[in-house]
């Protein structure tokens, strides 16, 4: 996955392209409009994380140029900008999703994986791990080829894991995955717990290996 | 009471005084003129009767109603020059008083210097056939010498009564004051059209001032000073109101906004440091709780931003939004969160219930008061929510208050100062609600704590 990251601030660029790059992703970046545009225009992207707010220009001359030229790239935005602000002004104008800063590079890895798969996996949308393999068309998790039954929070909790495998995900991040700004309120993530409990118990029923670890004091972790 | 009013009023008051001090001394220079006036009248008349006399007119033919002679036989000559000039010196030509006692007036010898006698003034009483009645009368009574005789001369002339006088004179006043206040309606109400125009043309930019709108006020072209002054005093500062609410929303929008990028910096720093293989539990821990308080951090700046937005007035639109789905979508929302809390909700929601106000801002204010009960709640607790087409209730278990509940809804003001709630839930959605002239209290009862939102109509 070819990814650009449109992005001013210099130290945010580099935490993305060192989260990103330890597994499918090659990052380039530009720091401003001039950049981008001339990479927009020369290279091919799959993805492109766009900021809104760039030091010579608006992001969305960005969106719009992309649209012009790559029209089966996905766009990611991220602004400091929340919802209440101009997070549809992006949207109408045809970016994929939409991820408000401060973000979890996880649930941005997680995103930008999303659509990868809507816009350029069409066939080919089951993700595999090992025996789990996950169809995020139809939502179907099969294990050993046997189809399991999870609920929507388990379901979205193994993609979660399987999408950032290898990486440690902290209750906190995995909680306002699963649910949104509407946990942001909430003091303590230990219901949490319960369902990656649940998720466990299911897949290591169906006869699979127990990857989720748990890691003392920071979350969990899948992995081999 | 208007201005106009007010003033005309002051105006009548002042033209009611002038004219009641105006209409006594018109009185009294009346009187005085028509006395002045009645006794030269008696002065002529007497002249004319000495000349007639020394015409050697007849006396019959002389003597009228108001003329007496009487020719003195026995009076000396020589005697009488004697005794007028001793009381040459007794009186005073300046003087012309009354006298107190015999109500005899004395005129001053200047007016009759052609006499060599004395003439008297006085007031008397005569019976008058015509009406029935006795009235005053001016007498002159005088001792002539005539071709060495004396002639007692009285003459009379009927006074004009004080009473006409005054009767007269407050007619003339009184039609007067009518015409002054006649006028004063009709100034007035032509002042009102025509000066205070511009004055009304203020108010009403004054009324339509929004801080918002890029319009600037229309104000009035005058050539009155203090009109012009208030214009361009009023133009100066809704520039500068302007400007500093533009300048303020900016600060606001930009400051928030530009924190969260270097939170987001930290943030994914600690995230790639939590991703290390051997980070000991302690560092774990460390990362986790900075992780925390950046959290904290930011949503404390968009909390803010968005209190400051509200009260800025940016969410104004104010369309007919259907409560009840704002309620039921945020209850079925916030319901899977509370059962992850193991609590309980009980919604009642009445369908179609309308309110005016901005959807967004409906959205929040209800979000927040669900959030406040799920945040607050006791282990095993419940939460009842009963939307009825006047009020809204949301009722929650949750532990006693050792505040006051009206501090709940003051910024940062939290029942445990030490929990992590960032005490500003409460306060913007009391914010909302004093925008949108909801009315919100707060009620205890031992551990149930219960919020109400008076919706209006």
């Amino acid at each position: 996955m070819k990814v650009l990251i449109v992005e001013d601030e210099q130290e945010l660029q580099k935490n993305i392209c060192a989260y990103l790059s330890g597994g499918e992703y090659v990052c380039e970046t530009a720091a401003n409009f001039q950049e981008a545009q001339d990479r927009v225009v020369s290279f091919a992207y799959d993805l492109v994380l766009l900021d809104l707010m760039l030091p010579d220009g608006n992001g969305l001359n960005v969106l719009r140029l992309v649209k012009e030229c790559q029209p089966g790239t996905g766009v990611l935005i991220v602004s400091a900008k929340n919802a209440l602000d101009d997070r549809i002004v992006g949207l109408d104008m045809g970016a994929d999703d939409y991820l408000t800063k401060p973000f979890h590079l996880s649930e941005l890895n997680a995103r930008l994986k999303a659509i990868y798969r809507r816009r350029k996996l069409q066939g080919k949308s089951v993700i595999e791990f090992n025996e789990i393999a996950i169809n995020t068309e139809n939502h179907e998790v099969t294990i050993h080829n046997q189809p399991i039954v999870l609920t929507m929070r388990e379901y979205e909790l193994l993609l979660y894991f399987v999408t950032n495998k290898n990486r440690v995900l902290t209750k906190q991040v995995i909680a306002e995955h699963l649910w949104g700004d509407n946990v942001d309120f909430l003091d303590s993530f230990d219901f949490v717990y319960q369902h990656i409990k649940n998720l466990r118990k299911k897949i290591i029923q169906y006869g699979a290996s127990d990857y989720i670890k748990t890691m003392y004091g920071v979350g969990y972790k899948f992995s081999e | 009471m208007r201005l106009i009013v007010k003033t005309s009023l002051w105006y009548f008051l002042l033209t009611l005084f002038v004219f009641g001090l105006g209409g006594v001394a018109s009185f009294y220079l009346v009187r005085n003129a028509v006395q002045r006036e009645t006794d030269w009248e008696l002065v002529r008349d007497l002249r004319e009767v000495r000349s007639l006399i020394e015409h050697e007119v007849a006396l019959e033919k002389i003597e009228f109603r108001n003329i007496q002679i009487t020719p003195l036989e026995d009076v000396n000559l020589e005697e009488y020059h004697l005794k007028e000039r001793k009381s040459h010196t007794v009186r005073d030509t300046s003087q012309r008083g009354t006298d107190a006692n015999n109500n005899i007036e004395m005129t001053p010898l200047a007016y009759v210097s052609r006499f060599s006698s004395e003439a008297v003034f006085g007031d008397t009483l005569i019976y008058l056939k015509r009406t029935g009645k006795m009235e005053s009368f001016r007498k002159l009574a005088a001792v002539l010498p005539i071709q060495d005789k004396f002639y007692k001369l009285e003459i009379v002339n009927i006074i004009f009564e004080q009473d006409d006088i005054f009767d007269v004179v407050s007619q003339i006043v009184l039609r007067l004051f009518f015409f002054m206040v006649l006028a004063l309606i009709i100034g007035s109400i032509l002042i009102a059209k025509q000066l205070l125009a511009p004055f009304e043309q203020l108010l009403h930019s004054i009324a339509t001032f929004s801080i918002k709108s890029e319009q600037v006020q229309a104000m009035p072209n005058t050539n009155i000073t203090e009109f012009k002054r208030i214009g361009s005093f009023l133009e100066k500062m809704m520039t500068k109101a302007k400007k500093d609410y533009q300048t303020l929303k900016e600060f606001t929008e930009n400051a928030s906004h530009e924190m969260q990028t270097p939170i987001a910096v930290a943030k994914g720093k600690l995230e790639i440091l939590q991703q290390r293989s051997d980070l000991n539990e302690e560092q774990a821990e460390l990362i986790e709780t900075s992780q925390h308080a950046l959290s904290k951090l930011s949503k404390l700046s968009t909390a803010l931003a968005l209190l400051a937005k509200i009260e800025n007035q940016e969410f104004i639109s104010q369309e007919s939004i259907d409560f009840s789905e704002v309620v039921s979508h945020n209850v079925a929302l916030f319901n899977e969160i509370a059962e992850l809390k193991e609590l309980t909700i009980e919604a009642n929601i009445v369908e179609a219930v309308k309110i005016n106000m901005d959807s967004a801002l409906a959205d929040i204010l209800v979000a927040n008061l669900l959030k406040n009960a799920i945040q607050h709640n006791i282990e095993n607790g419940w939460i009842k929510i009963m939307l009825m087409p006047h009020q809204l209730l949301v009722e929650n278990t949750g532990k006693p208050l050792n505040i006051s509940p009206e501090e709940l809804f003051v910024r940062f003001r939290k029942n445990n100062q030490s929990s992590g709630s960032l005490g500003l839930g409460l306060a913007i959605v009391k914010k909302i609600a004093d925008m949108n002239n909801l009315l919100i209290d707060y009620q205890q009862y031992e551990d149930i704590h219960r919020i109400v939102v008076s919706l209006p109509n």
